[in-house]
C-alpha cells in the first residue's frame, strides 16, 4: 500500500502509441501538473525509457499508470505489449510502483458520463481539464489514422481511472467534488 | 520516490496558460525560450525580478509557484529559529530577550499570522 496523501500522491500515466508516448502528471485527482507527447522515431524502446527516466527524473512520481496488456479487451499490438511490460521494469528499477489498469476499467469509470468511446471521454476529460482543450484534436474520421495527441488524453483518463480506483478518505472525496467534476470524481 | 512537492510548477502555469516557452521568454525580457526551459526543468534558478514577473503572469505567490524551494528554505530558517530560541534562553533574562524568544516561538509553533506587534509604551 502507498502511505500517502491522497491529495499529493503524484501519478504518472503514460500511455504508448505507435509513433511515441503521451503523458500525464497529477497531484491527487484534481490537480494536472503536467501533459504531452513524446515522440520517438528510431530505436523506439530505448527512446521511450530514456524520455521516461527525464520524466520520473523532473516530476519524482510515486506511481507509475500503464494500461494491462494481458487483459481479454486490450487490443495493443505486441511491441507495445512488450514496451509497456519493460515500462514496469523500468518503474521498479526507478523505485516508482509501478500499476496497470485494463482499458475496461477506464471505459467502466467514465461510463457515468455517458462517454462511450474515446474521443468521448476526451470531450469528458477536457470539461474537468480545460487547459487539455487546445490539445483535442478534431474528431477523426473512420479512414483516418487517429492522431498521436488522443494518447494524452489516454495518459489523463488512466490517470484519473487509478486515483479512482483507490479508496479514498471522506475529506478527499468532499474536497474533489466540484460542480464540474462530480461524475468522474467520486 | 515522491516525498514532496515538485522544487517549481511554472511549467504546469505556463502550459494551463497556453503559453509557449518562447512567449513566455518575451513577457520575461529573455533571450530565448532556452532560458525558461532551463527555469522550469531546474537547471537555472530565476533572478528576483524574474520570480517577480512570473508572478505576476501566472497571478500566484512565489511560494506557491516554487513550493518544493520554499518548503526547503522555510524548513531550514524555522530549524534555525529553533536553534537560536535555545541560544537566547542561556543568556541573562530581561523583559525584551523575553518577548524576542516569545516571538521566535510563536514562528515555530506555526504561528507565524498570529505576531503580535504591539506599540511600544512610552517610557
Amino acid at each position: 500500500m502507498i502511505d500517502m496523501r491522497y491529495q499529493e500522491l503524484r501519478v504518472l500515466a503514460v500511455d504508448p502509441h505507435p509513433r511515441g508516448f503521451g503523458y500525464a502528471v497529477f497531484e491527487g485527482p484534481a490537480r494536472l501538473v503536467d501533459w504531452g507527447t513524446k515522440d520517438t522515431r528510431t530505436e523506439k524502446e530505448r527512446a521511450t525509457l530514456y524520455k521516461l527516466e527525464e520524466l520520473v527524473t523532473l516530476f519524482r512520481p510515486a506511481v507509475i499508470v500503464v494500461e494491462n496488456c494481458d487483459h481479454p479487451k486490450s487490443r495493443r499490438n505486441a511491441r507495445v505489449s512488450r514496451l509497456i511490460e519493460r515500462i514496469l521494469l523500468a518503474a521498479h528499477a526507478f523505485g516508482v510502483h509501478g500499476r496497470t489498469l485494463p482499458i475496461a476499467t477506464v471505459y467502466k469509470t467514465f461510463a457515468g458520463t455517458g462517454a462511450g468511446t474515446k474521443y468521448a471521454i476526451a470531450t469528458a476529460l477536457v470539461r474537468v481539464f480545460p487547459e487539455l482543450m487546445v490539445r483535442l484534436p478534431r474528431k477523426r474520421k473512420p479512414w483516418q489514422t487517429e492522431d498521436s495527441r488522443m494518447s494524452i488524453f489516454d495518459a489523463v483518463a488512466l490517470g484519473l481511472t487509478y486515483f479512482r480506483s483507490l479508496r479514498r478518505p471522506k475529506t478527499a472525496r468532499a474536497q474533489t467534488a466540484g460542480p464540474q467534476d462530480t461524475d468522474l470524481h467520486t | 520516490m515522491q516525498n514532496d512537492k515538485l522544487d517549481n510548477y511554472l511549467r504546469s502555469h505556463r502550459k494551463k496558460l497556453g503559453l509557449t516557452q518562447r512567449e513566455v521568454a518575451f513577457i520575461l525580457g529573455c533571450q530565448s525560450g532556452a532560458k525558461v526551459s532551463r527555469y522550469e526543468r531546474l537547471g537555472r534558478v530565476p533572478s528576483l525580478t524574474t520570480i517577480f514577473a512570473y508572478e505576476a503572469l501566472f497571478q500566484k505567490p512565489a511560494r506557491e509557484l516554487f513550493a518544493g524551494i520554499y518548503d526547503r528554505v522555510e524548513r531550514a530558517a524555522l530549524r534555525k529559529v529553533r536553534l537560536l530560541v535555545n541560544r537566547l534562553k542561556k543568556r541573562r533574562e530581561n523583559p525584551a530577550l523575553a518577548r524576542k524568544i516569545e516571538n521566535l516561538r510563536a514562528l515555530v509553533d506555526g504561528g507565524a499570522e498570529e505576531l503580535r506587534y504591539e506599540p511600544l509604551r512610552d517610557a
